[in-house]
């Protein structure tokens, strides 16, 4: 049996010391880093608390913040709703529902990369399906340059994203519709509610708890899929499409000020983890 | 009694469908606008794909006039799609095998044993899901840097092992735990040493639980960008999404050409996700849920 014991540190070991090199210790050097002044070639300088300051004081940190509240804002009032009512529509086994939820989970299991292009072609400004459908409606007016505009940018750079994951919103509250006894259905029907009524107060407090769990994934998400932004945009015009993770992103690898890179990094991990924190606190009572 | 309830459950089914006149109408409205929106999109680029620029521009939604395989022969001999979706290949298939072997070990000690410190290295695991990935990317690149195989396939294998542990772990444990004992104690009573309940019970009754994880690291690897555009500069090292989006910087005005890209680059995945639905969506689903 000691011999066995021997055996364990076989199935353990090789992949702690992995996962210990290659992703704490680096999650531990954007920590240290983040108390650094480095451009990635000389001497790391340590500076404490100088970059944190700094980030406070910084207005396109705040702009690339207040953008991805906006996506936070997007995934409350698109993302979930919309994954709610797909995943309660099909949920009422409606003809093909299989079908329709194949393919609704499709853009979940596709490439950003594949998204994006998809979606420059619906902007593109000449012959963009977006354009096209407009002037074909006699709208010509409305037409413009979408991720290039203004005013539209933001709006039609967070689009995509909102898109990305909206099957998958569906299929975990699907999961969380399965859940609800019938019993609790029925008696709603025999109290007599009416088909909104019975979507307040039956069915969305029982699926309370999956509506948080959408919550938490979805911010999580609005704070690490930046990839339509570096994509599509690149943060522009004058950084009013920028996202925190574009920020940190061009920090580090365009302006070589990877120790502030870093500091964006842990800020958006120490608000990750705590909004996690936060809902889940909220959510324990409950249980 | 039970007449009482047969007569308003009736009575609900007679006013539901009055009721809800409007509810019905956003039902379809949401039901088949979304549906035509991730189909029609699909479609869309399927079609433009077929299609050359003067066809594109004089007719954006209609069928291609024939299925010509020209972009897709373009894109693979002259814009090396083909090495890229080789690239792909090895990096997806080497990352999903090191996951689960790595996986599979620790997660059997974990889930099978009590041992000093056990919770704590499941922890670090856990860990690792609460945090938003993209946020190592410097500490990434340099240590890839260091070791010497940033711009290089080994370097990506590596970076998506550790990326993708943390989940795998995370499901692997959830399943082991679930397993019946009594096949292992049968065999270790038998005599078995633990590498051969390992490799005769635990394997071979996990098959479902590694499917899962399996598809999702499959899923994530294949179709990772950010990283990829940050750790690989040479073009032979390419993976499909990075040749993609150069694609679209270079090839700027060839629509037909990306099209055709983009659906190289679904299919695989596609296939995958075809074959293995309900799984795929079991496992995003309770992945979600329980982390």
């Amino acid at each position: 049996m000691v011999q066995q014991r021997w055996v364990l540190l076989a199935f353990i070991l090789p992949t702690l010391l992995f996962y210990t090199y290659f992703f704490l210790m680096p999650v531990t050097s954007t920590l240290i880093d983040s108390f650094h002044e480095w451009d990635g070639i000389s001497d790391k300088v340590f500076i404490f608390l100088e970059n944190y300051i700094t980030l406070l004081q910084d207005p396109i940190f705040y702009k690339s913040l207040v953008n991805t509240l906006y996506w936070v804002v997007l995934v409350i009032v698109l993302q979930i709703p919309i994954g709610f009512f797909l995943a309660y529509f099909i949920y009422q086994k409606i003809k093909g529902f299989k079908f329709l939820r194949t393919v609704y989970f499709i853009p979940v299991i596709t490439s950003s990369v594949a998204i994006s292009l998809a979606f420059s072609f619906i902007y593109e400004a000449n012959f963009g399906i977006l354009n096209s459908l407009l002037k074909l409606v006699g709208l010509d007016h409305l037409t413009t340059a979408w991720l290039t505009d203004p005013i539209t940018a933001m709006t039609a750079v967070s689009l995509p994203f909102v898109f990305n994951y909206i099957g998958l919103m569906m299929v975990i509250l699907f999961a969380g519709l399965q859940s609800i006894p019938d019993e609790l259905i029925e008696a709603g029907e025999i109290d007599g509610v009416n088909a909104l009524q019975k979507i307040i107060y039956i069915i969305l407090p029982s699926v309370r708890n999956v509506l948080f769990i959408c919550l938490v994934l979805g911010i999580s998400y609005a704070f690490k899929q930046f990839d339509y932004v570096l994509l599509l945009t690149n943060g522009g015009p004058v950084h009013l499409t920028e996202v925190t993770g574009t920020y940190m992103y061009k920090q580090g690898f365009s302006q070589s000020n990877y120790g502030y890179g870093n500091a964006i990094a842990v800020t958006m991990m120490g608000i990750v983890i705590v909004i996690t924190l936060v809902i889940n606190k909220v959510l324990k009572p409950k249980d | 009694m039970n007449d009482d309830n047969g007569l308003a459950a009736k009575n609900v089914n007679n006013r539901l469908p009055i009721s809800s006149g409007l509810g019905k109408f956003f039902k379809y409205l949401l039901v088949w606008g979304y549906f035509f929106i991730t189909f029609g999109l699909f479609l869309w680029v399927l079609m433009t794909s077929f299609k050359d620029n003067s066809e594109i521009f004089s007719s954006p939604f209609g069928l291609p006039s024939s299925f010509d395989f020209s972009n897709y022969i373009f894109a693979l001999t002259n814009v090396n799609m083909g090495l890229y979706l080789w690239n792909s290949t090895v990096v997806t298939v080497a990352t999903v095998l090191l996951c689960l072997a790595f996986g599979a070990t620790i997660s059997y000690a974990l889930a099978r044993f009590e041992f000093r410190g056990n919770m704590l290295v499941y922890i670090l695991f856990v860990i690792g899901l609460t945090i938003p990935l993209q946020s190592l990317i410097f500490p990434m690149f340099f240590k890839m840097d260091d070791i010497g195989i940033r711009d290089s396939l080994l370097g990506l294998i590596t970076v998506y092992t550790a990326l993708n542990l943390p989940k795998t772990v995370f499901l692997l444990v959830g399943f082991m735990k679930g397993l019946p004992k009594e096949m292992e104690e049968a065999a270790i009573i038998d005599g078995c040493s633990y590498w051969s309940v390992f490799f005769r019970v635990i394997l071979p009754i996990s098959k479902p639980g590694l499917a899962t994880a399996g598809i999702l690291v499959f899923i994530a690897a294949w179709n990772e960008y950010v990283f990829a555009s940050v750790l690989i500069s040479s073009d032979i090292a390419k993976t499909l999404p990075l040749g993609l989006a150069s694609f679209q910087s270079s090839q700027l005005s060839e629509y037909g050409l990306i099209a055709s890209g983009v659906i190289l680059s679904i299919i695989p995945v596609l296939i995958v996700y075809v074959i293995f639905q309900e799984q795929i969506i079991k496992g995003m689903a309770d992945g979600a849920v329980k982390g």
